[in-house]
């Protein structure tokens, strides 16, 4: 007698992950942008008209093309130190989407493990791990990124490495209940009976089932740690001159305000489609892994 | 009396695109005539759901009904507005459902759930309201109907929350009550008490019921006529004894021939084989740990008995009896708090975790839910291989004794790069079992393996199990709540009440002449008792 010609009829045409990520218009359009950006960012030395650091003071604060008196050879203008305002916005895309990466990937390490642990052995450890993650969300982010940064030095690395140790809050206290949901199945206590040592239930057996999970709060983290970098180094706490950051040309701008607006508003347009790209790619993915379900 | 309340007429529900037929109710037609029990009948995925969803208008938005007529009282339900259809909701057709936790509101007390059966058709004063909802809680036979008036869902037990819920279902009244599995998640001794209940309210009120179930059992119990499906369509319908007692088609005749008979089949003798396990005054018990909830439950106490090997061992009882807590203790995956558990004459409790480890390729276990036993991310190889590899065998070797085992449980060989998710709860359990097979254990535990089966999927199942167990000289621990089951598979079973056992013998001794109270409850209790075939196993004729 054969069964299994029988089969589970639901799962029978699943289509793969792309496929459903193609069908999504939200989905594949800010994918399709991020994927833009992220090629700005690579080949940023092809695609920028100029240097970004190189000074001319005598064409400082040209208007962008549209305005009256534009210059053709800078499409967007030039800055108070009469740089290239389009080879700089390249440039910055470099350290949004750096800041963006490893932000993301120091904190997930951190916040993954965390939650891991602490879901999966509850009791005590899941008690001390609570406390600890508890006395990070009672830390203000900002006021402290700034002290330490004060302390240590502005930099791109501590600045990278500040906003790493602090943003992994989230993915600990959501990983640890993801973890505690796959922990209580079946499959996990036959892990435990056959005698799998628990490293290897943890890395094998829970951590891809929670692991769509995780790169969903990646995304929508990735958004926060890009925001956090640009109000840094709008303050003087974060990326230092000369680099092209967002935040940083923002803050430059700020005494052009009235004067030349778009200085203000050309950063701050590309910050907004990025995170909101982000978010709205964080966002679908949630739903399509989803529904994906726990089978 | 005998006039017709509700009639479906060739009924056919759509499914959404991409499921596995077109039409999940096809030509559907039945009538549930005054002061009936008409039971309908199926496997999962019979369509017999989603018919009596129709009925009441709440079929979820992705199911349309495509053709056919639903008449109740002269109007078309299906033509019908929504403004009407609240109006006939709850007042003319109620609802009964599976699970009481999550069917009523968690939030209010339950008088007040009653009461707002009233006030969603403007009926009664408020005073008259309270009055009647204690009326309905002591029609029902709550224990403490003042009690339960005051109580939030949580404070009931599952029978006591089923209580509540058919006297909100009887509160106006209705001509029709629509019962969806309404014991299924109950205990035998309480899903006696309400099937007993439902047959005295329909008596007294002239209420026509319309009862979904899967247990023919509970048909055979409480129906006056009966429909089957399968696949969304009626394959046979009459009055409940002739369509038990003589089924005309054959999808039927293998339905009812899968239900295992409560007596055992006779001949089996008593084994003089060595000791495989031996428990000794196994004692655990849960402590209360909040603030307001110090109350300790004993889960075991004193529960001692001998494993031989080759023999299986039933260990039956109630929710709560702790059932499942000895299985988990006798695998170590929880902690006994006094007692000996005693294998190859060492004492498990003593050992290390270290030491231990050679011990868990003796004991294997098989878990209740397919859906949840297999990890949804790794291939079935993998799931089979994984466990002798860690004890030490070559992956190589693995894998292509995972293809043996495949083949022992009755599966293909293309099933080893496939997921979990590719197959049916059938075949997961197969999976499952291969798992467990694959350490070549000499003790497998099974903790409820057939519970979430389908009938016929069940028979194949547990045939399965007892032609291993003969083939691999095992001993099996066979862990159930459900007695027919246990009839059919056990050599000797074992009675657990309340963390004791309270009675342990050989199969025909428990079944033939109970010696304790409780055993001979539920019994007593099981629906449909004469009822059921001996050759449920034997027969390996499917159905589906």
């Amino acid at each position: 007698m054969s069964v299994s010609s029988k089969q589970a009829p639901a799962a029978a045409q699943r289509p793969g992950l792309m496929r459903r990520i193609v069908s999504t218009p939200a989905v594949s359009i800010s994918g399709g942008f991020l994927l833009l950006l992220l090629l700005i960012a690579l080949l940023a030395p092809l695609l920028a008209p100029y240097d970004p650091y190189a000074q001319d003071l005598s064409r400082r604060l040209l208007p962008p093309i549209g305005y009256p008196n534009h210059d053709a050879a800078h499409l967007l203008g030039t800055d108070g130190f009469g740089r290239d305002y389009l080879s700089r916005l390249v440039y910055g895309t470099r350290i949004s989407l750096l800041i963006g990466f490893s932000v993301v990937f120091i904190a997930g390490l951190i916040g993954t493990t965390i939650g891991m642990i602490a879901g999966y052995f509850g009791g005590k450890v899941d008690q001390v791990l609570m406390f600890v993650i508890n006395t990070r969300l009672a830390m203000p982010v900002f006021l402290a990124a700034m002290a330490v940064v004060v302390v240590f030095g502005a930099s791109l690395t501590s600045t990278v490495l500040t906003l790493g140790l602090f943003l992994w809050d989230r993915f600990a206290v959501v990983v640890r209940s993801a973890t505690q949901q796959v922990a209580a199945q079946d499959f996990v206590l036959a892990a435990q009976s056959i005698g799998f040592s628990n490293t290897r239930i943890i890395f094998k057996e829970i951590l891809p089932n929670i692991l769509s999970v995780v790169v969903v709060i990646a995304t929508l983290e990735m958004g926060s740690a890009i925001l956090l970098e640009a109000a840094l180094s709008f303050l003087g706490f974060g990326v230092q001159e000369p680099t092209a950051s967002w935040g940083l040309m923002l803050s430059q701008a700020r005494e052009q305000l009235f004067f030349d607006a778009w200085l203000i508003y050309l950063p701050g347009f590309a910050l907004l489609s990025l995170v909101l790209a982000i978010n709205v790619f964080g966002d679908g993915l949630r739903d399509l892994l989803g529904a994906r379900g726990r089978a | 009396m005998n006039a017709t309340v509700l009639s479906i007429q060739g009924l056919s529900v759509a499914l959404p695109e991409g499921a596995d037929r077109r039409l999940a109710v096809e030509d559907v037609s039945l009538e549930l005539k005054r002061g009936e029990t008409l039971c309908v009948v199926g496997e999962s995925g019979s369509g017999k759901s989603i018919t009596a969803f129709a009925v009441a208008g709440l079929l979820s938005p992705q199911l349309t009904p495509v053709a056919g007529k639903i008449f109740f009282d002269g109007i078309d339900l299906l033509k019908t507005p929504e403004m009407v259809m609240r109006k006939i909701r709850g007042a003319r057709i109620a609802m009964v459902f599976q699970e009481p936790m999550t069917a009523l509101n968690p939030v209010l007390r339950c008088g007040r759930q009653i009461m707002e059966m009233f006030e969603a058709h403007d009926l009664h004063s408020q005073r008259a309201r309270k009055a009647r909802a204690l009326e309905l809680l002591i029609e029902v036979g709550l224990p403490d109907p003042e009690k339960a008036f005051h109580a939030f869902p949580h404070e009931l037990s599952g029978g006591q929350r089923q209580r509540v819920m058919i006297a909100m279902a009887l509160a106006l009244e209705p001509d029709v009550i629509i019962a969806d599995e309404p014991t299924t998640a109950l205990d035998v001794t309480t899903q006696a008490q309400i099937l007993t209940l439902l047959k005295r309210l329909r008596e007294k009120h002239g209420t026509a019921i319309l009862f979904i179930t899967h247990d023919f059992g509970v048909v055979a119990e409480i129906a006056d006529r009966v429909v089957v499906m399968h696949r969304g369509k009626v394959v046979e319908s009459g009055p409940a004894a002739d369509l038990l007692n003589n089924p005309r088609e054959p999808y039927t005749k293998g339905l009812l021939a899968a239900v295992p008979a409560l007596s055992p089949p006779p001949g089996v003798e008593e084994g003089d084989s060595p000791v495989v396990l031996s428990a000794r005054r196994l004692s655990k018990t849960y402590r209360g740990r909040g603030l307001f909830n110090r109350r300790d439950v004993a889960a075991l106490a004193d529960v001692s008995f001998d494993l031989r090997r080759g023999e299986t061992l039933g260990i039956v009882g109630e929710s709560g009896s702790g059932k499942s807590t000895l299985g988990r203790c006798l695998m170590r995956l929880s902690e006994i708090d006094a007692g000996e558990i005693i294998v190859d004459g060492k004492d498990l409790r003593t050992l290390s975790d270290r030491e231990f480890q050679p011990f868990r390729k003796r004991m294997q276990m098989v878990f209740q839910d397919p859906f949840a036993s297999l990890n949804p991310q790794s291939r079935i190889g993998r799931i089979i291989a994984d466990g002798p590899t860690v004890h030490g065998m070559a992956h190589n070797q693995a894998l292509e004794q995972a293809a043996e085992l495949l083949g022992l449980v009755g599966l293909d060989l293309s099933a080893m790069d496939r997921y979990p998710r590719e197959f049916s709860g059938g075949q997961r359990q197969r999976i499952g079992i291969a798992r467990a097979l694959a350490l070549e254990p000499a003790i497998v535990i099974a903790d409820e393996p057939v519970s979430a089966l389908d009938v016929s999927v069940q028979a194949q199942v547990l045939k399965l199990l007892r032609e291993l167990k003969l083939r691999l000289s095992l001993s099996l621990i066979f862990i159930t709540h459900d007695l027919r089951v246990a009839a059919q598979i056990c050599d000797r079973i074992a009675v657990m009440q309340r963390g004791r056992i309270v009675e342990i013998g050989s199969t025909e001794e428990v079944f033939g002449h109970p010696k304790s109270d409780y055993t001979r409850a539920l019994l007593a209790a099981v629906p449909g008792r004469e009822f059921g075939s001996h050759r449920a196993l034997e027969e390996s004729s499917n159905p589906a």
